[in-house]
């Protein structure tokens, strides 16, 4: 079941002065399924803040269709089930970390009872049990990460969106925060997650979506975007031995004595490789779908994008 | 609704607004004591019995319209003290957090407005009822007709508050939303002598502009002469200047919700 869906979304900022639109997000079309983890991956500027503004109502919708929960975002029973934690937030800073939590449950339409009996339990969840008492403006930026986190989870939402949530923070408490995303996926949370930073994203999503100048480029599975199509590394005991491949069947990108990378047209043209190594009685001892990691990956879509159209 | 009620009284404690509040009150009473200090002196002089001392009633007066006073610059106070509430509230990281709660826009802004009003209603009134206590101790002289001072200070605050609100959401700027307050100010007050305007012009065309302006526009200085005249325990024959100032900040509160409705954040 979809959570999120998009249509043909888009947002144009017009700017002042007339100097031309500005279009943060451009057709875009995608879906977040119910219990996932989902990236959006992009440079910055490359509108995944808008997008995860449309969807949460914070910014209009210029054309095309958004739903989260089924409903429109212009609808706030839309984000009763939704919890966010903004991108560079600004928690009003008169409120210590426990009256956060309560701010945020009373705006989600929680009673106090509820809201208490989830404060403590969160707090602890990122941490920061010792620091409630504490007033916002004290805290350290990774502390107002944890914090801001926690607010986001205050009602026990279905669905959380993440806007860079490690920005900021030590390598100890990108940990802590990225067992924290995992523990809610075990308890069958969406998650939504925006950033630029492609191994956190690798380490956690299991669907990813790359988007360049509000444009959606790449989406599948960190499986699916990480294979190149049709690329094998072949780990056999070749030795000496000349191996070559028709032209038609594709190309062969490097050969050593312990195997080699063939680039083919159809990816079952491996079989005939395979028959034909089997035939120069070579032992394999493994074939596997070349590689990249997430990072070669979206290299490669960003560079594909920008490449001049002939 | 209670959660922004809770925010907006943190807040208010946390600006240390209570300790200017409190202190200008302090100040008030000070002054009403050593006025009181003068009047007593005068009077034991004099031998005159306080109950029928018609010179008592003079004083009281003074009393009545200096309560009044203060209650109007509280008013100033407490719009002056919310005008970054709204501008703050719209900073780029704090509407977001507001913005993805399941409430409507006009809710939050609407929230917004009404714990303001209770939280500063309450603040000048419980700062109006001391000095107001004060006063009938140290000084005398007035009744309880004075309690009708408050409820028209908070009907006043409500009406600045709306517009402090539109200025708010308009420009997004503190400075430029007590500037607007300031120029409706200036332009209400200026149209406080309309009459007089009207004679000296003698042009049908100009009393209809001017009538039209006086009338669009909050009537604040009418306003107080309304309240100075209930404390005092006359009679107000024309409520106009009281409903039609609330009509005002009906608008601006409205116009300030559509706009809040159509910006992105």
């Amino acid at each position: 079941m979809n959570i999120v869906e998009t249509h043909e979304l888009t947002k144009i900022y017009a700017t002042r002065l007339k100097k031309g639109n500005v279009v943060a997000l451009d057709r875009v079309t995608l879906h977040v399924e119910q219990g996932e983890v989902f990236g959006l991956l992009g440079p910055n500027g490359a509108g995944k803040t808008t997008m995860v503004k449309t969807l949460l109502s914070i910014t209009t919708i210029s054309s095309g269709e958004a739903l989260i929960n089924g409903l429109s975002p212009s609808n706030p029973t839309s984000r009763e089930k939704v919890g966010f934690l903004p991108e560079s937030h600004r928690f009003p800073s008169h409120l210590t970390g426990m009256e956060l939590l309560h701010f945020a449950g009373r705006l989600s339409g929680m009673s106090t009872v509820q809201i208490s009996q989830r404060t403590d339990m969160l707090l602890k969840l990122v941490g920061m049990e010792k620091w409630g008492g504490m007033k916002l403006r004290k805290y350290s930026k990774g502390m107002s990460q944890r914090i801001g986190l926690a607010q986001a989870l205050v009602a026990g939402p279905d669905i959380v969106f993440l806007d860079e949530p490690t920005d900021g923070i030590d390598p100890v408490g990108k940990m802590e925060i990225r067992q924290v995303l995992k523990r809610l996926r075990s308890e069958g949370k969406t998650i939504f997650l925006n950033s630029h930073l492609l191994s956190e994203v690798e380490a956690v999503a299991d669907r990813v979506a790359i988007l360049l100048r509000g444009r959606v480029v790449r989406t599948g599975t960190i499986e699916e975007l990480t294979v190149k199509d049709s690329q094998y590394e072949i780990e056999a005991d070749i030795g000496n031995k000349t191996i070559d491949i028709p032209e038609e069947m594709g190309r062969r990108i490097s050969l050593t004595s312990k195997g080699m990378t063939v680039a083919l047209n159809n990816s079952e043209d491996i079989n005939s490789i395979i028959d034909k190594l089997r035939m120069q009685r070579i032992s394999i001892r493994s074939v596997k779908p070349l590689k990249q990691t997430l990072e070669q990956s979206f290299f490669e879509a960003v560079s594909d994008s920008t490449e001049p159209e002939a | 609704m209670r959660g922004l009620l809770k925010d907006t009284l943190a807040e208010l404690i946390d600006r240390k607004m209570l300790y200017l509040f409190g202190g200008v009150t302090v100040v008030a009473v000070l002054i009403a004591t050593v006025g009181a200090q003068i009047d007593v002196g005068f009077h034991t002089g004099s031998g005159v019995d306080s109950e029928a001392d018609p010179f008592k009633a003079v004083v009281g007066s003074a009393a009545v319209r200096g309560l009044s006073t203060f209650m109007s610059f509280m008013v100033f106070l407490a719009t002056m003290a919310t005008a970054g509430l709204i501008p703050q509230l719209l900073t780029k990281g704090r509407v977001d957090f507001y913005l993805s709660k399941p409430v409507s826009r006009t809710g939050l802004l609407l929230g917004k407005l009404f714990s303001t009003i209770i939280v500063y209603g309450l603040l000048i009134t419980l700062c109006g009822s001391v000095l107001s206590l004060a006063l009938k101790w140290l000084i005398g002289g007035f009744g309880w007709e004075i309690l009708g001072v408050f409820p028209i200070s908070v009907a006043a605050l409500c009406i600045w508050l709306c517009i402090v609100f539109l200025a708010g959401v308009a420009f997004k700027s503190t400075p430029l939303a007590i500037m607007t307050t300031f120029l409706v100010w200036i332009v209400q007050t200026v149209l406080s002598g309309h009459e007089a305007y009207k004679q000296l012009l003698d042009s049908k065309t100009a009393d209809i502009i001017i009538d039209s302006l006086y009338y669009i526009f909050p009537k604040m200085t009418g306003i107080n002469d309304m309240s100075r005249e209930l404390a005092l325990g006359g009679t107000v024959f024309d409520w106009m200047p009281l409903w039609s100032s609330l009509l005002f900040g009906i608008a601006m509160i409205w116009l300030a919700a559509l706009t809040f409705r159509k910006t992105d954040f």
